[in-house]
């Protein structure tokens, strides 16, 4: 995302700021994609679980105002459970309250929501296979497994390319 | 068919003076200072105590009876029921009445009943009941059970000594099925309040290289093989509970613990309980090629390994009774534990004073517990789906509801 030199990305919870960070890391070395200096931690890339503070969706405004402050940009990724389309009009709906205020004209913002849930939507597309969704907490190891060239024409993962790309 | 406690009432037991709690699966009690969370705890702590091997006067650990009694009233006496439910809603509950008049210890009354079946002590007879039938008192008396042995003892202090027989004798009258049922009602009990797992961790003692053997002394080893692994109130044979843990899964670790260790501590390399030639464990931990030795560790660490051996170790315990989760615990490390614990597929009961530990629950799992006068109350949030989306709808997290006062 041009001007996006720094992000602040908010997942639903600790296994996803895991998943996220290692999938950073691939994406920049198989896709050879560019994220912005990683180091040192906080500075440039900072990824947090909301899960601590409440949730995405009672949060999502003061999270997002809160990273305007210190990041380029904002980006929110959370599942959709089947309602994809209902959760991201709410969030954008929040969003855009915060969007209006005169010092946040310029800020960028992605959401990026699943239809069902990250297993379902990236994990199993990027390991063209069904998956046993036992442990949660193995979330982060499918980061180091997923083919993402099989990705590369989802939408969400084409968004969230274009969102990490600086 | 498992059965799950369901829940417990119990009488004149320090604060809670006529105390019913309803239980879940996962249960997080809050509440204000001396609200009666940590004497909620106790009581699972207190039935494991008095049915520890060889135990006498269980009231001598807390400096006599009056310390334990409502009002250190000595002339009441204090009743633990313990109602048990299983998927098809069938029912069992355990009740155990005792008294400590100038601390001498005496069992009023203790009784299991089931749908079939019914067991009463009195203290000095034990009467057995099946499908309304009495089992003959000659058949018991066939298997030489002195009556001196069945007088002022609880019945799971002793059961290998008693209780067994006294099953086995009344089940020779009965098909198989009839005895399964029996047979099974003992160890129902035990797994899932008796035999608990309760904690109130204290890092500095976690950190001491532990002893081979456990403070707590049970006879249900020959019931329950694994129990001889189990882990001290205050943690302080963490490295020995590791060791067991370790050892039975083949010299690793389980994958459920590696995985979230991974994430929370991810420069450890390696980590280790050794047994030293003084017949102690020590934990040894290596992280960017240095090794530490327990004393170098943080204390978070120790606290984050044994909530994380509790939830995945896979003894006979199903109930897990853990005091103030949150302490020497950083918040993305509760979100961890929290976690572990609602994997476990044990019941679990903590206490907290951390909004923290309350945004990463659901409202359902929580139980308010409040003083009232001079009585511990506990009950849950009203419409939880109505709060839901109140709180959704105004911003604020379960965990700042409860600052606010808005739960309740």
């Amino acid at each position: 995302m041009k001007n996006c030199k720094s992000f602040y990305l908010w997942v639903e919870d600790r296994y996803g700021t895991k998943f996220f960070s290692r999938l950073l890391e691939r994406i920049e070395s198989k896709l050879e994609v560019t994220i912005p200096k990683r180091y040192p931690e906080g500075k440039f890339i900072k990824i947090k679980s909301a899960r601590t503070v409440g949730n995405i969706e009672t949060k999502i405004d003061k999270a997002v105002a809160l990273a305007w402050k210190r990041y380029d940009c904002a980006i929110v990724v959370c599942d959709g459970d089947g309602k994809r389309e209902e959760r991201l009009k709410r969030l954008n709906k929040k969003v855009s309250e915060i969007k209006e205020r005169p010092e946040n004209k310029n800020k960028k913002v992605i959401i990026i929501v699943f239809k069902k849930a990250i297993e379902s939507d990236w994990i199993e597309k990027g390991l063209d296979e069904k998956i046993d969704y036992g442990d949660k907490a193995e979330l982060p190891n499918y980061a180091d497994k997923l083919n993402l060239n099989l990705l590369k024409e989802d939408e969400n993962f084409k968004e969230f390319i274009y969102a990490v790309d600086p | 068919m498992e059965f799950k406690l369901k829940s417990i009432h119990i009488q004149n037991f320090k604060s809670l003076k006529d105390t019913k709690i309803e239980l879940a699966d996962f249960n997080v009690l809050v509440g204000v200072n001396g609200s009666g969370k940590s004497n909620i705890v106790e009581v699972f702590r207190f039935l494991r105590h008095i049915n520890q091997q060889g135990m006498i006067n269980p009231f001598l650990r807390y400096g006599g009876y009056k310390n334990l009694v409502w009002k250190g009233n000595e002339e009441l006496p204090m009743t633990f029921k313990l109602n048990f439910e299983d998927e098809n809603k069938e029912v069992l509950s355990y009740e155990l009445v005792i008294s400590g008049f100038r601390d001498v210890f005496k069992l009023e009354r203790e009784s299991i009943i089931s749908n079939d079946f019914k067991i009463i002590n009195n203290g000095k007879n034990v009467i057995l009941e099946y499908s309304g039938q009495k089992i003959e008192s000659d058949k018991l008396k066939d298997m030489k059970i002195k009556n001196e042995l069945l007088e002022n003892k609880v019945l799971f202090s002793s059961s290998i000594g008693i209780l067994m027989p006294l099953i086995l004798g009344a089940s020779m009258d009965l098909n198989e099925k009839e005895r399964d049922t029996f047979m099974n009602v003992m160890p129902t009990i035990l797994r899932n309040s008796i035999i608990n797992s309760t904690h109130n961790f204290i890092p500095a003692n976690m950190k001491s290289p532990a002893k081979f053997e456990s403070s707590e002394r049970f006879q249900f080893v020959v019931l329950f093989p694994k129990l001889t692994n189990q882990l001290d109130y205050d943690g302080s044979n963490l490295q020995m509970f590791l060791y067991g843990l370790f050892s039975e899964n083949k010299g690793e670790w389980p994958k459920e613990i590696i995985n979230r260790l991974k994430i929370l501590f991810p420069n450890i390399e390696s980590m280790k309980p050794i047994p030293t030639p003084e017949g102690r464990v020590v934990l040894e931990v290596v992280e960017n090629g240095i090794r530490f030795i327990p004393q170098s560790i943080s204390d978070g660490f120790f606290k984050i390994m044994a909530v994380l051996a509790l939830s995945f170790e896979k003894s006979e315990i199903n109930l897990l009774v853990i005091d103030e989760l949150e302490n020497s615990i950083h918040p993305e490390a509760i979100e961890i534990l929290i976690d572990a614990l609602k994997n476990s597929g044990k019941q679990v009961i903590i206490t907290t004073h951390s909004p923290i530990v309350l945004n990463v629950c659901e409202l359902e799992d929580i139980l308010f517990v409040k003083k009232d006068v001079d009585e511990t109350k506990v009950s849950r949030v009203k419409n939880a789906e109505k709060l839901k989306k109140d709180l959704e709808n105004t911003g604020i997290s379960v965990g700042e509801g409860w600052l606010y006062g808005a739960l309740e």
